[in-house]
């Protein structure tokens, strides 16, 4: 590799000698022209709706129903009523265990196909078939498996197992099932990805060393695919944290999320301002998981 | 002296190998087996209920019978559904792309004042994609007095879908061989022929996994459409209508004729699969 191939236009134009002053205006009026559409989307339809919803939150009450003031007391409200505390925990505890469950039944699996297969493609076209359709479907897939005559209940049924139906539906566990089907795709991929990038040569070498095979995934296989497992356990928890369909589909009425509570809230109820308040709480709790993880996954690679 | 002794000690491990991973492989095999039915079952039973003589779903099913198609194809907003979102998949398809495109085009290729700031703006969408995203144009068409319909959605799936399409383009853009564009400005060609016949070509790969992708989302998009359909109804919001509250196996009739579409989708995406991982890393 004598040279890079691969320098970038930018880098290119910096090292270009120099600019004359027309040519540098030409530039910026390229650049703008390039950028403005999506720009000016974002900001229109991006950064001010997100505006107008903090706006709202600050309301006292719907606007057409009588004059508004602006007050805190929805964040009071969000934050000091044990309702929505315990909503909250909830949707922490029900993310965490799906990804975690996610995590130990996906690596396994993303191992099996980065290093013992020679059909990955062929698997992984095969493993993605499912989830390109709608996450709608999927929920009501598990509604009819789960159901009181579904299959689940009637092959466990035949099997001897069980006297009377199980009542499988419309609990955490059906919502804890939704999750976890929902989101194998976020998992499965970036472990794959990582663990493809671990180099043969340092598991051989670790074998030739005298570890067993499992010194050798725990020392070695599972430090060096670290930011697969922060990508894939990221994204499976950001995305659970925000999921509304599993849990109005498949929980029950004491299984609601924070998504499903804000959901309801503006179908059902009425109180748009208390739900602009959940809501801009949500924002700024996925705002934060983002930055996390940036700073998370950044500082693992510099380490391996 | 050293070297053999290793040496022997790894033909060892491997004369012991060559009886171990036939049983380490099988138990690999056994569980992706079990895990890709467990995959597959909940589509394959979606399927087999939208061939049932009976209307409940109860195991096992009865017998055959295409009723359920026959309803389902003489549902009218069923047909309205599906055509609402075949637009709005459309539109917004054809948005992100001219969109992302540029953008992903002005990230990589210049160097400005507030690049990493832009970079991160990008991303933002795709984080709070979801309750919260729809929430807050929701609000925000109601404030501005959009009216709500087929329109604002389309709106609001171009915010939250073309920054999937710039970050699979950037992928491809980034690891983008610029001599062969400085090659053909040398030989004379102007920067808009150079980029119609060098750039665009190389690129398009990227550009066609991107489009796919947002249509896909966009056609199964539920939450978005859910708050800013308005009176009318996309596929996805249709059907979550009808299974909360009276489920009919002619969503499932629907649904069957849908993932033969999405298979066929799929085939093509998964020629464009490179492009597609990339979102991933």
């Amino acid at each position: 590799m004598g040279r890079t191939p691969l320098t970038s236009g930018t880098e290119r134009a910096v090292e270009r000698p120099c600019l004359s002053k027309k040519q540098e205006g030409r530039e910026n009026y390229k650049l703008t022209l390039i950028l403005l559409p999506g720009v000016a989307w974002l900001f229109f339809f991006y950064l001010i709706p997100t505006l107008v919803m903090f706006r709202y939150s600050l309301l006292s009450n719907m606007p057409h129903i009588a004059p508004p003031t602006f007050t805190l007391s929805n964040y009071l409200d969000a934050f000091c009523t044990t309702l929505y505390a315990r909503v909250f925990l909830r949707t922490a505890r029900l993310s965490t265990s799906v990804t975690a469950m996610l995590l130990l039944s996906c690596f396994p699996l993303a191992y099996y196909l980065a290093k013992k297969t020679r059909r990955q493609k062929e698997i992984l076209v095969l493993l993605m078939i499912p989830f390109w359709t709608s996450q709608v479907l999927r929920a009501f897939a598990w509604m009819i498996l789960l159901g009181r005559s579904g299959m689940v209940n009637v092959l466990l049924g035949r099997l001897y197992l069980l006297t009377e139906p199980l009542r499988l539906l419309y609990n955490w566990r059906a919502v804890t099932m939704g999750l976890f089907y929902s989101y194998i795709p976020y998992m499965i991929l970036p472990l794959y990805a990582a663990i493809g990038r671990v180099d043969e040569a340092l598991l051989e070498a670790s074998a030739g060393l005298g570890a067993n095979r499992w010194q050798t995934l725990w020392n070695v296989t599972i430090p060096l695919s670290l930011p697969g497992i922060v990508s894939g356990a990221a994204l499976v928890f950001v995305a659970s944290f925000t999921d509304v369909l599993s849990p109005t589909l498949l929980g029950g009425p004491s299984d609601e999320m924070i998504s499903s509570v804000i959901f309801n809230t503006f179908t059902m109820g009425s109180n748009w301002p208390l739900g602009s308040a959940l809501s801009f709480i949500l924002f700024a709790v996925l705002l934060l998981a983002a930055a996390l993880i940036m700073v998370i996954s950044s500082q693992v690679r510099y380490e391996t | 002296m050293k070297h053999r002794e290793a040496r022997k000690v790894v033909n060892s491990r491997q004369e012991f190998r060559q009886y171990m991973p036939d049983l380490n492989t099988l138990a690999y095999k056994l569980y992706m087996g079990c895990f890709l039915l467990f995959i597959f079952a909940p589509i394959v039973v979606v399927v087999l209920y939208a061939f049932n003589s009976s209307r409940y779903f109860v195991w096992p099913i009865k017998g055959f019978s295409l009723e359920w198609f026959r309803q389902a194809w003489h549902n009218r907003l069923l047909i309205e559904a599906f055509t609402n979102s075949a637009i709005i998949a459309l539109a917004t398809t054809a948005l992100c792309t001219a969109i992302g495109t540029l953008m992903s085009f002005g990230l990589v290729r210049f160097r400005f004042r507030g690049r990493g700031f832009l970079n991160i703006l990008v991303l933002l969408p795709v984080v709070t994609y979801g309750i919260v995203s729809s929430i807050s144009l929701l609000l925000f068409f109601d404030v501005v007095h959009i009216q709500r319909g087929i329109g604002a959605t389309i709106l609001g799936h171009t915010t939250f879908l073309f920054p999937f399409a710039v970050i699979i383009i950037n992928g491809r853009l980034a690891n983008f061989d610029v001599s062969l564009e400085e090659a053909a400005m040398d030989l004379g060609a102007r920067p808009v022929r150079v980029f119609v016949d060098i750039t665009l070509p190389l690129i398009m790969p990227a550009i066609v996994a991107g489009a796919l992708l947002v249509f896909t989302l966009s056609f199964d998009d539920f939450i978005l459409s859910f708050f800013l359909i308005g009176n009318t109804n996309t596929l996805p919001v249709y059907i979550f209508g009808l299974i909360r509250y009276f489920m009919t196996p002619a969503v499932n009739a629907a649904a069957t004729a849908l993932i033969g579409v999405t298979m066929i989708f799929v085939v093509l995406i998964s020629f464009f699969f490179r492009e597609i991982r990339t979102i991933w890393e």
